[in-house]
């Protein structure tokens, strides 16, 4: 916990920088959350890990991923350097600081730098540590024009979600008698897609791996064969865990990135869909 | 083709009866209706006769009906596996029905040494991993048909 009511200045890295804290316990982040804010940045709560990767899967849709992501006095393995993990290994979130509160005990700074943890501090800091590292680990102040910057917009199409050899060769099988069929097979895909996400999602959510395994599988399938093959191998990993039985942050993490992949591939099929 | 089912979300649709006697006969078994679709274009324009089911409960009754010289069974489908499904379609079949000399054939994105092990143990003509690769699927499809003299001998045929 934050220990004395110093007032400091924010810092020209600090205004308008967007972060993520992240908290078990919200009053506790709420506190971390309200010191930030009062520095000038923008911040967004979750509270735990899977909040967490909602709220990154959300900001990296609308491209507001953020400038700093804190976690806070994280209570399990999973919440803390698991999600670091997860979060450092994602591509999308490459180089963002992260900073980590009030570790666990057992947890050394080997294991921290290891999960890609920038900066640190323990269980009783001050204002002034606090502001110390954040200013230590994040970058230049952002710009007004730079990425962090710009407004919400949806994702761009990106051709290569999809493998177009498969979708010329579905084209090939259209015929007086399948003459829409490119487009038939794209709607049911597209409209299938919500319920092997939530079949996902509700696996993970229960710790069923076998079910895990089962709709990873039926769904990665389903992706091969509309040439969604980038889905596809997001499919595969979860898949994978399922057969492993390995339920755990990171597989939430892929869960995020599959729903990644996923709008992608919806915005790739439907310019397939009208001929490229 | 023509819809029959029980239930407007019954996906099961057959054109093997209807169809001329002479091309081979294949039922595609698979829960995926996309799956079904795709492969049923796929396996018509190569010139067989297709029936599409998208259960295993019930694909013995098609077989007696239909007579598919091939059924294509997809390994990882809600309640049951493909190696059981083809264990248990041939306990329902007896010597005497005029499909029990149907071959099976397992299709399946499961992973290789895996679905080898499934053939071995169903005793399934062959194995094919799914692919979106659709003249790589047919070239497999041929070679495993060539396994068994009698799919053999139709596939020479004129």
């Amino acid at each position: 916990m934050m220990t004395s009511p110093e007032i400091l200045a924010p810092s020209a890295k600090m205004i308008g920088l967007r972060a993520l804290v992240v908290s078990d316990n919200p009053i506790c982040g709420a506190v971390v959350a309200e010191q930030l804010g009062g520095w000038g940045m923008a911040v967004v709560e979750a509270e735990g890990s899977a909040e967490a990767l909602v709220q990154l899967e959300q900001l990296a849709c609308e491209d507001r991923t953020p400038g700093l992501i804190v976690l806070n006095a994280p209570t399990s393995h999973e919440d803390g350097l698991g999600l670091a993990t997860a979060i450092s290994t994602d591509a999308r979130y490459a180089g963002t600081p992260l900073m980590m509160l009030a570790p666990r005990a057992e947890v050394t700074s080997l294991d921290m730098e290891s999960a890609g943890i920038g900066g640190w501090l323990p269980d009783e800091f001050t204002e002034a540590q606090l502001r110390e590292v954040v200013l230590r680990i994040v970058g230049p102040p952002p710009s007004r024009t730079g990425p962090r910057e710009r407004s919400a917009r949806p994702l761009q199409y990106d051709p290569e979600a999809l493998d177009h050899t498969v979708i010329a060769q579905l084209r090939g099988l259209e015929s007086p008698s399948r003459p829409n069929f490119l487009r038939s097979l794209v709607d049911r895909y597209i409209h299938s897609t919500d319920g092997h996400m939530s079949e996902m999602r509700d696996a993970v959510t229960m710790g069923d791996a076998e079910r895990l395994r089962l709709s990873a599988h039926s769904f990665k399938g389903s992706s091969l064969n509309l040439g969604a093959h980038r889905l596809a191998a997001v499919c595969a990993e979860l898949e994978e865990r399922g057969r492993e039985r390995k339920l755990n942050i990171s597989t939430e993490g892929l869960l995020a990135k599959a729903a990644y992949e996923l709008e992608h591939a919806k915005i790739a099929l439907r310019v397939a869909q009208d001929g490229d | 083709m023509t819809p029959i089912g029980t239930s407007p979300d019954e996906y099961t649709e057959l054109n093997l009866a209807q169809a001329a006697p002479t091309p081979l006969r294949v039922l595609v078994v698979d829960d995926d209706p996309i799956t079904l679709d795709i492969l049923g274009a796929v396996l018509s324009e190569a010139g067989f006769e297709v029936g599409l089911h998208n259960t295993p409960f019930g694909t013995a009754q098609i077989m007696r009906r239909d007579r598919p010289d091939v059924v294509l069974v997809d390994v990882e489908m809600p309640a049951l596996k493909g190696d059981t499904i083809i264990t248990n379609l041939r306990r329902n079949l007896s010597p005497g029905d005029a499909c029990a000399d149907t071959e099976f054939i397992l299709y399946s994105g499961t992973r290789a040494a895996e679905l080898e092990a499934l053939q071995k143990k169903s005793g399934a003509l062959g194995a094919i991993e799914k692919s979106s690769d659709f003249d790589a699927f047919l070239a497999k499809l041929t070679v495993i048909m060539h396994r068994s003299p009698r799919l053999a001998a139709r596939l020479e045929s004129p």
